[in-house]
């Protein structure tokens, strides 16, 4: 592998010299994690635990007539049963969770469903009982009788005038006037910038495409798993895996109509997320087993639950079209998006629509985004949601609309890149962000310079963005009489986030990272902290973790100065280091002084920082097309991104590499197939064609690093934008190494081979 | 005084894409657009608060802070929540 890291700071900027940032310490929890002694949620046992199971909709569109629980409930060892009538009557209430907002009564009703089940695999009732094998053999014995109805399985189909109705009452939610009549168009987003018209009039050229996309599921390999302990007393204790402890926490007191005060959520290790594990599904219907059974329960999907009833990524229909004069500027954008919601209103339209054109300085553009229900599952996020997308179908346009004015595709790009001081076309004008100095990085990176030879091969290139976000974060640090740090916190750590957080704190201090032990606790041990989503975690937590480190510092000062019998005023720290009074310590031998003189020293850091961060990512990737076959092989993959600043580059890479890996999935071979009877026709890890290491070149890796203003060393995030390139970067390499372009994802071999095959045959 | 930019699917209320509002906090601008503008506040509150599928971009910051502080050349966007991975 090879990795760079380039500094972009300004001349005005004077390179940071750090000791721990941008190092590579070992992480905190490397060792429990590679001799499997780390506490995943299925490895608990808690006494006296049952197990439980789902009674799942084998419809993808049905009314729910009956549900009879009692031949379940007959047999021995099974404790307790649950439908729906066991959660509490929902409300029509829309909260925002931080990130993204959801509708109470929708969530409910996809937890379990009410009157209809709306997609296959649509949780109806749920049974507990002393072993797995038996909870699933009494889940077989609830009888539910459904009365079907006709499905809709895509979004074209959906949005017609005929279509059938998932929910009879939804009317398309807008900021304008609302129609009067029901559909399945849950939303309808609108954005406008200067005078389309005016602005592809301008053009000499005007190209528009129209693009398709599959559902794609995150693939984490753990699949949802919680443990439920309803107590006596009236508190729930729910261990899970999630991105977001506190998250689960409010959804659960929302659901079950509960104070926050009751719940306690445990967050175990995680064994991945993108995005899947925020919204609740087998939590609540464990804790209501538990209480109706009086015992804690345990209830683990299986694989095929996961993929058919958690929350994939949507498909898509889009047809976006771009104008350019011959010198090769932007004039003008239009672009129409339709995304799958699932069943559920909710899908991630909103920033679809606000990144579709977030790469370039449009004058003038519209985007009409719409958010459409149909007989899938609920669609969720998946790293930087939306925005792959949409790159996918402007990506392929702006390469298509290079090559048409012959202009090198790197160039036009930065011809139109974003940069400070453009607006987008949602509105908003950037800061100083990292674009034009990722492509240049591309331009001088060892990969462009190599030329590709051979048949059948091409070389592609794309750039992707995602905001990035803050939000709310709390951790607590104290100090231990032997100088090292305990550092408290409430961001699930998914991908090594307790290192980078620690490495600020101990930073900010001057001690080693080895000298800060980070602990991720639970709701009732530490303040409010938002998912470890939206590439937010290292930028926000870590902004707390150096605020408890300056509350630190202040009171270390105060016992600095009680010992060396000064005022606080002569007390100075450089570099972790404190003098006064003609005397010196570093942070860890006045921590020992300290112990013995004073109060305990513990710093306490809480941030809701607002505002995105903005992070840009460019690939460029080389692919062999076999022509007998239609596989498409990566040669050589390279991923440049602007992290800010690198934290542990270690991390960071390894964010670009697994977003890259995901992104390359997505374009070559994941898809849900569904059956016309809507039934997914591959769900398993066997079916559903995830790439694994043999279909993966090692990716280079490039860090750009143009700081962040609003951190203090700097940091922008990393986990998404990633995975928003690669799909239309392999799809512009394909085109230059077959000539055919593709406008549907995914590229795999039967589609290849048969567009290749057209090609020749005039088909 | 702010210079709100009118989402496009409300401007049928305004006639134009930007206007200039008086007021010292994004509530109290809105407060006052409604004045100028019956019924644009319905659009975006709900119970007094911003709707939840709703943030504010306040001089190109995200935030739905109501309370945030507006100057004469504050410019006060309305753009749907995001939602990360």
């Amino acid at each position: 592998m090879s990795t760079e890291v380039a500094d972009n700071t300004s001349d005005t900027e004077s390179p940071a010299t750090y000791k721990v940032i941008g190092t590579r310490p070992v992480r905190h929890d490397g060792a429990d994690k590679v001799t499997g002694k780390a506490v995943y949620t299925d490895d608990l046992h808690v006494p006296n635990m049952v197990f439980g199971a789902f009674v799942r909709s084998p419809h993808a569109h049905a009314r729910i007539v009956s549900i009879d629980t009692s031949e379940a409930e007959k047999m021995p060892g099974v404790l307790a049963t649950c439908t729906s009538a066991d959660l509490p009557d929902p409300w029509d209430k829309v909260d925002n969770l931080g990130e993204g907002c959801v509708n109470y009564a929708h969530l409910s009703g996809n937890v379990l469903a009410r009157k209809k089940a709306l997609y296959k695999g649509h949780a109806v009732a749920a049974v507990a009982a002393t072993d797995s094998y038996l909870a699933q053999e009494a889940a077989r014995r609830i009888k539910v009788e459904y009365e079907p109805l006709p499905a809709t399985m895509s979004v074209q189909d959906a949005m017609k005038e005929d279509a059938p109705l998932l929910h009879d009452e939804l009317i398309t939610h807008t900021l304008g006037e609302e129609p009067a009549r029901p559909s399945n168009i849950a939303s309808h987003i609108q954005f406008e910038k200067g005078n389309i018209d005016e602005g592809f009039a301008a053009a000499d050229v005007v190209i528009e495409r129209e693009f398709k996309t599959a559902t794609v599921h995150q693939g984490y390999i753990e699949p949802h798993v919680s443990v439920a302990l309803w107590n006596e007393d009236g508190r729930l204790k729910i261990w899970t895996a999630t991105q977001g402890s506190f998250v689960v926490r409010q959804q659960m007191a929302e659901l079950l109509k509960m104070p926050v005060s009751q719940i306690t959520i445990v967050p175990c290790e995680i064994g991945g997320g993108f995005g899947g594990k925020i919204s609740v599904y087998e939590q609540p219907v464990a804790a209501v087993l538990s209480r109706k059974c009086g015992r804690p329960v345990k209830i683990m999907m299986q694989r095929d639950e996961v993929f058919e009833a958690t929350g994939p990524t949507p498909a898509s229909f889009m047809r976006v079209k771009l104008g350019a004069t011959k010198d090769g500027r932007l004039t003008a954008g239009n672009a129409w998006l339709a995304f799958d919601a699932g069943a559920f209103p909710g899908g991630v339209i909103g920033p679809g629509a606000m990144c579709v054109f977030s790469c370039y300085d449009l004058p003038h553009a519209t985007v009409d985004g719409f958010d459409v229900v149909l007989n899938k599952p609920k669609t969720q996020a998946y790293r930087a949601p939306g925005s792959t997308h949409v790159a996918f179908a402007t990506e392929c346009v702006i390469d298509e609309l290079a090559e048409r004015l012959e202009i090198d595709p790197i160039e036009f790009r930065l011809n139109n890149a974003a940069k400070e001081g453009t607006r987008r076309v949602d509105g908003p004008v950037y800061p100083r962000v990292g674009l034009v100095e990722c492509l240049q990085a591309i331009q001088n990176s060892d990969h462009w310079k190599s030329p590709l030879t051979g048949p059948n091969r091409g070389r592609g290139v794309a750039c992707g963005f995602w905001f990035n976000c803050g939000l709310k974060s709390s951790v607590t640090a104290n100090v231990n009489a032997d100088g090292t740090v305990t550092l408290i916190e409430g961001s699930t750590d998914i991908g090594g986030t307790r290192t980078s957080i620690a490495m600020q704190l101990a930073e900010t201090l001057g001690i080693t990272a080895e000298d800060v032990i980070p602990q991720v606790v639970d709701t009732d041990s530490v303040g409010f902290t938002d998912v470890t989503g939206g590439s937010r975690t290292t930028f926000a937590t870590g902004l707390a973790a150096h605020e408890a480190a300056l509350d630190i510092q202040e009171q270390m000062v105060e016992q600095a100065a009680k010992i060396w019998e000064c005022s606080q005023d002569e007390v100075t720290v450089v570099n972790g280091v404190y003098q006064g009074n003609g005397k010196s310590l570093p942070f860890k031998e006045l921590a020992v002084e300290a112990d013995k003189v004073g109060s305990p020293i513990v710093g306490r850091g809480a941030v809701d920082p607002q505002g995105s961060t903005n992070a840009f990512a460019v690939n460029l990737v080389d692919v062999e097309v076999d022509p007998e076959t239609g596989k498409v092989t990566i040669l050589r993959f390279t991923v440049c991104q602007d992290a800010g600043k690198a934290i542990h580059p270690s991390y960071v890479e390894g964010q670009m590499q697994g977003g890259s890996a995901q992104g390359i999935g997505w374009a070559l071979n994941e898809e849900y197939f569904y059956g016309d009877d809507g039934h997914m026709r591959n769900a398993s890890f066997l079916d559903y064609r995830m790439p694994t290491c043999y279909d993966l070149p090692m990716i280079d890796t490039i860090i750009v690093e143009v700081p962040n203003p609003d951190h203090p060393y700097g940091v922008r995030g990393v986990g998404e934008v990633p995975i928003v390139p690669p799909p239309p970067a392999i799809a512009n390499a394909i085109y230059r190494a077959t000539g055919v372009r593709f406008f549907e994802l995914p590229m795999s071999p039967p589609t290849v081979w048969n567009a290749i095959k057209g090609q020749t045959t005039g088909d | 005084m702010a210079i709100v930019f009118i989402p496009s699917q409300l401007q049928k209320l305004t006639g134009t894409a930007q206007v200039e509002v008086e007021g010292n906090t994004v509530r109290e601008v809105v407060t006052q657009m409604d004045i100028q503008f019956p019924g644009i506040q319905q659009r975006l509150f709900d119970d007094g608060q911003l709707l939840p599928t709703l943030q504010l971009s306040v001089d190109h910051v995200m935030t739905r802070v109501l309370s945030t502080s507006v100057k004469a050349t504050t410019e006060v966007h309305f753009l749907p929540v995001i939602g990360g991975g």
